[in-house]
């Protein structure tokens, strides 16, 4: 292709060109590059990163694993004498231990942050650890003691909503309502715990809201709505990779199908989460489920035989760990 | 004429020039990595194997690389001829007495050729020389070098003595009971006495410890013989297959000259652990310097992952059951 002579343009055209092509490129790679820095000191960035990772485990029902980075968030936090942190950590440990059944230990932990947090002043940490105060009492049959706590945090994390668990602390008083057989009252907190989840964008709150309404309405024998609900928090859990929230929401469609006697569709969901709690390594939840189908089959004839999960109710020895948690 | 470019020619021409240097830069980065640009001197030398060296195997000098094997092939009175090339720069020490081992790998790797350097009497090698080498040592060579069977002899002589003297000791009869009997005997008025020495004599105890004793000592004994018979059993074995499968103990011999030279070397290792452990943390400290570093520069920060958030967990009851 030949290029006429009046397109040609002359040197300092040229010249121009290169330059305006070179400056915009130049303002490109600046523009690209003026990436967030990272402004923390070094010991506070280590800190928060073994609380990222112990957060990353932790979310992914990897305890023990979780608890070990806690830990040395903790460690790590007292040598920067960072009471931010501090009390995270111990809030977090709180966490880690009551989802592990300690009790004491969790009690101990959640102590101390409060304790650190009356210097910290932070109604966030001091929402958590109420909160999660609440859950201990619940777990230790304390029902009225829980409800208190739970308010109270409810009134703390008013301060600071987006980042003090309101949305959670809402659900764990909606769930209590439900067993106290207050259901509208329960499904009122429900509903605002699952609109501010939704907002925060919080996915294993939004699933527990979910499975939480789904039971409302099963204790009300609306059994089509609690199949909508309870499937909702499926795929919420499932979009989310939650394998503890996925077992727990393919227990629950099992027990409602259970009750609706659908024998059949009832041990498709049975069979499957008693086999992803035997992974995860829930002992206490595997033996449930097997009872659970133990009725399947005496009822149903669905399974055939319990053998295949006979070997799931053998305990792990102490070296076991999850293949998640690998 | 003076010739006239369009805007497109002059960018194409820019745009081919830039990658000519790119690739010029590459190469000359890469050849200085490899050597290629460096002069290096040819030699050969010769063993009565191959050992694994093939083209490419590495040469070195005091455990420095210092070039490498370039042909391997046989000569006509059954040996293997190897050449090698070595740096320029390390030529100069490549005399009339030096000598060229082959080495093995310690665990990964391959066989290599180990120069050692001559002394600065002797005469400078001239390109393309013969430097004078060492054939590998054998199994039976480091067993003369550590005296490992004058050490077994002396071994098994000491374990015999030792079940010699606990059997004496053993011995009612013998010279420890013995005295132990004369003791009872001379401390017999001891005996009805009431006193702290007549009780402790007196005491079945003391005499029960002892005979326990001995007899872990002679049960200790009799198992370092056994042990010791068992090696000289080992050592009967080996001479034996030795004798019935050549080739089979020759492929065993060799593994078990590398066994040995593991050995030595993991001792040495042993005690330098301390070291190598500061090295590395040391080693692993600039690491992070370098990629705090690289992590500052303005085309490598916008991909790197958002810096860590700490978040609090709160436990959510979840289910019917709970």
């Amino acid at each position: 292709m030949f290029f006429h002579t009046s397109h040609r343009v002359d040197r300092k055209k040229t010249v121009a060109v290169l330059l305006a092509l070179g400056a915009l490129l130049l303002t490109l790679v600046v523009a690209c590059g003026g990436g967030p820095k990272n402004k923390l000191p070094p010991r506070l960035t280590e800190v928060k990163r073994l609380a990222a990772e112990g957060s990353y485990w932790f979310e992914r029902g990897c305890f023990k694993r979780a608890e070990r980075y806690f830990y040395q968030a903790l460690e790590a936090s007292r040598l920067v004498d960072n009471l931010e942190e501090m009390v995270r950590a111990y809030n977090n440990l709180g966490a880690v231990a009551l989802v592990q059944d300690h009790y004491v230990e969790a009690g101990e932990h959640l102590q101390k942050a409060l304790e650190f947090n009356s210097l910290l002043q932070s109604a966030s940490e001091e929402a958590f650890s109420l909160g999660n105060l609440g859950s201990l009492a619940f777990k230790a049959g304390r029902y009225q003691e829980a409800e208190k706590l739970w308010e109270k945090a409810l009134v703390v994390a008013k301060k600071n909503p987006q980042k003090s668990g309101f949305a959670m602390h809402l659900n764990n008083l909606g769930m209590l309502r439900r067993k106290q057989g207050r259901f509208e009252e329960a499904e009122s907190l429900l509903k605002r715990a699952l609109a501010r989840a939704e907002n925060s964008g919080y996915r294993s709150t939004m699933a527990n809201s979910h499975m939480q309404l789904g039971l409302v309405a099963e204790a009300q024998g609306d059994f089509a709505r609690a199949e909508k609900q309870l499937s909702r928090a499926l795929e919420i859990d499932r979009a989310a990779e939650n394998a503890f929230g996925i077992a727990q929401d393919l227990e629950q469609i099992g027990r409602l199908r259970q009750q609706q006697q659908l024998w059949e569709k009832a041990f498709f969901n049975l069979d499957r989460a008693i086999r992803l709690y035997g992974i995860l390594g829930k002992m206490e939840k595997v033996s449930q489920l097997y009872k659970l189908l133990e009725i399947n089959k005496a009822q149903g004839e669905v399974p055939e035989s319990l053998e295949p999960y006979e070997g799931l109710l053998v305990p792990p020895d102490e070296f076991w760990v999850s293949p998640l948690c690998r | 004429m003076k010739l006239q470019y369009s805007t497109m020619e002059r960018m194409t021409g820019a745009f081919i020039l830039l990658t000519l240097i790119v690739f010029l830069f590459t190469v000359a980065v890469v050849g200085r990595g490899k050597n290629w640009f460096r002069k290096h001197v040819v030699y050969y030398t010769t063993f009565e194997e191959g050992y694994n060296l093939v083209s490419g195997s590495r040469v070195k000098l005091l455990g420095t690389d210092i070039g490498s094997v370039t042909d391997v092939s046989l000569t006509k009175d059954n040996k293997v001829k190897v050449q090698v090339k070595v740096l320029t720069e390390y030529s100069s020490r490549i005399r009339t007495n030096s000598v060229a081992t082959v080495e093995s790998p310690t665990v990964i790797g391959s066989e290599y050729i180990n120069i050692r350097p001559g002394t600065s009497k002797a005469a400078v090698i001239p390109p393309e020389g013969l430097i004078p080498s060492k054939e590998k040592k054998k199994l039976t060579e480091y067993l003369e070098q550590y005296e490992i069977g004058e050490k077994l002899a002396h071994l098994g002589k000491i374990l015999e003595d030792l079940a010699q003297i606990t059997d004496q000791l053993k011995d009612p009869k013998g010279p420890f009971f013995g005295t132990f009997s004369n003791l009872q005997e001379v401390t017999g008025t001891v005996e009805a006495g009431e006193g702290s020495l007549g009780r402790l004599i007196k005491s079945d105890e003391l005499y029960e410890h002892m005979d326990a004793f001995v007899a872990t000592l002679q049960e200790t004994a009799d198992k370092l013989v056994r042990a010791g018979a068992s090696i000289e059993e080992g050592s009967a074995h080996l001479e034996k297959a030795t004798r019935e499968a050549p080739e089979m103990v020759d492929k065993t011999q060799e593994l078990l000259d590398r066994l040995l030279k593991v050995q030595v070397i993991l001792e040495k290792v042993m005690t330098e652990v301390p070291e190598i452990s500061a090295q590395a943390r040391e080693g692993m400290q600039e690491v992070n310097r370098i990629l705090d570093s690289v992590k500052e520069n303005f085309l490598i920060r916008p991909n790197l992952p958002p810096p860590p958030e700490s978040e609090t967990h709160g436990l959510e009851i979840r289910g019917s059951q709970n």
